[in-house]
């Protein structure tokens, strides 16, 4: 029976017993507990409250549908531009796998364009980022969620870092080995962007080599050509994609692949975030 | 001290709705400054404003989302203000590094730099 006022449920035992402020905190499995909870909950709603809930509902229906259209109209900005902004490669991406059963597996750094851009309504359709916010995570990682989901026939992508993707690029021999269908864009700004951006924000406050923060930060001279990396490994590549029109038919190459059962790796040229 | 901190909100508070009113603004272009675009554009590239704000202006992220730049909306004086004493994460530039026309050419780049256009125009946009 349900008698307590919040509850906080995490897979990661990581954040058990952690900052939530809740009566009741128990490690459980979202996505087998959830169907069963709201149940209970809807079992134990009043006709008074039913009526309020459903208004509310409308309520949050809409203001979700108005950041929607803001995001809309925030992602055409630079729409044509080369790198390509996240904006694109999100609205692409989705434009081509909304219909299937997708599974979105990993996300670079501070990527924030899919959820205010695509439509979430299942558990297992993001599986969340790295507890310790380790470079190197989102590859293997996202080979892990794909071998999950490739029993249940799901349509896994990731969008992972090219910093990330320098750690463990083997995991892609792994993923040709065991026949993993994933589809992995490299996010592939060149850099090792975030330590790019703390670097010039000391620089700026130092007063002093504004212009240097490249320096140890960028991946560059020589450039990574990370389908070529990918094919070593036996893994479909495509890549660098850096002009904006190509990018959909790049797509679709990649998807077509994936859902052959196989891996395959864009290597997508993008703006920082 | 008084003063700044006064300048600083002043600056805050335009940014803040020019940042609101950023998409409903069309063109500024003509009240745009007479500033150097191609210096503007070399600066914001150089002195790595396109980390945080896109090379587009279309916005990114730090440690937090970072607000798009392209059709700024907040004025040429409130800019360089707003540049001197940056709040939050974003740095601070001062005149030692950025001068007052060095600023003024990457205001112009931005005033020249497009906006969102309708997205009923592109087809994977109305997808989602
Ligand atoms: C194991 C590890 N090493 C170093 C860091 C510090 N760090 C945080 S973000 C980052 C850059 C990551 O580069 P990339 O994956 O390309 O993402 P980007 O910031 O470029 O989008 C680094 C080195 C870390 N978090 N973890
Ligand atoms: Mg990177």
């Amino acid at each position: 029976m349900l008698g307590t006022r919040g509850l906080y449920m995490k897979a990661n035992y990581q954040d058990l017993g952690r900052y939530q402020d809740v009566d009741l905190d128990i490690s459980g499995d979202a996505e087998a507990s959830l169907p069963i909870l709201i149940e209970q909950v809807k079992r134990g709603i009043d006709e008074g409250r039913k009526a309020a809930f459903d208004a509310r509902g409308k309520k949050l229906a809409a203001a979700k549908l108005a950041t929607v259209e803001q995001a809309k109209l925030d992602a055409t900005i630079g729409w044509d531009a080369s790198p390509i902004t996240t904006a694109r490669l999100c609205a692409e991406l989705y434009s081509q796998i909304k219909d299937e059963d997708w599974s979105l597996v990993g996300t670079s750094i501070g990527l924030a364009r899919p959820h205010r851009l695509w439509n979430f309504t299942k558990p297992y359709q993001w599986n969340g980022l790295a507890g310790g916010g380790g470079v190197g995570y989102t590859l293997p990682a996202s080979l892990g969620a794909a071998l999950a989901n490739k029993r249940h026939g799901r349509l896994t992508v990731a969008i992972g870092g090219d910093g990330d993707f320098m750690f463990v690029p083997s995991t892609l021999w792994t993923a040709a080995h065991h026949q993993i269908p994933m589809l992995y864009i490299v996010h592939n700004n060149r850099a090792y962007h975030q330590e790019y951006m703390y670097l010039q924000a000391m620089a700026a406050r130092l007063g002093r080599g504004i212009t240097n923060a490249d320096i140890g930060t960028t991946i560059k001279d020589p450039l990574v050509d990370y389908a070529t990396v990918a094919k070593g490994f036996g893994v479909y590549g495509e890549g660098p994609v850096s002009d904006p029109n190509a990018l959909a038919p790049a797509l679709k190459r990649a998807i077509a692949m994936v859902k052959s059962g196989q891996p395959a790796l864009l290597d997508v040229v993008m703006d920082q975030r | 001290m008084m003063i700044g901190s006064v300048k600083r909100l002043a600056a805050a508070t335009a940014i803040a709705a020019a940042i609101a009113i950023g998409g409903a603004v069309a063109s500024r272009a003509e009240d745009a400054p007479a500033g150097d675009l191609v210096n503007g554009k070399r600066l914001y590239l150089a002195d790595g404003c396109f980390e945080c704000h896109g090379r587009a202006g279309q916005g990114g992220r730090f440690n937090y989302l970072t607000p798009a730049l392209a059709q700024i909306a907040l004025p040429v004086e409130s800019f360089i203000a707003f540049l001197r004493e940056a709040p939050n994460d974003m740095p601070s530039f001062s005149a030692d590094v950025l001068s007052d026309k060095d600023a003024a050419d990457i205001h112009a780049y931005l005033s020249s730099l497009p906006g969102p256009k309708a997205a009923k125009d592109i087809p994977p946009i109305l997808n989602q």
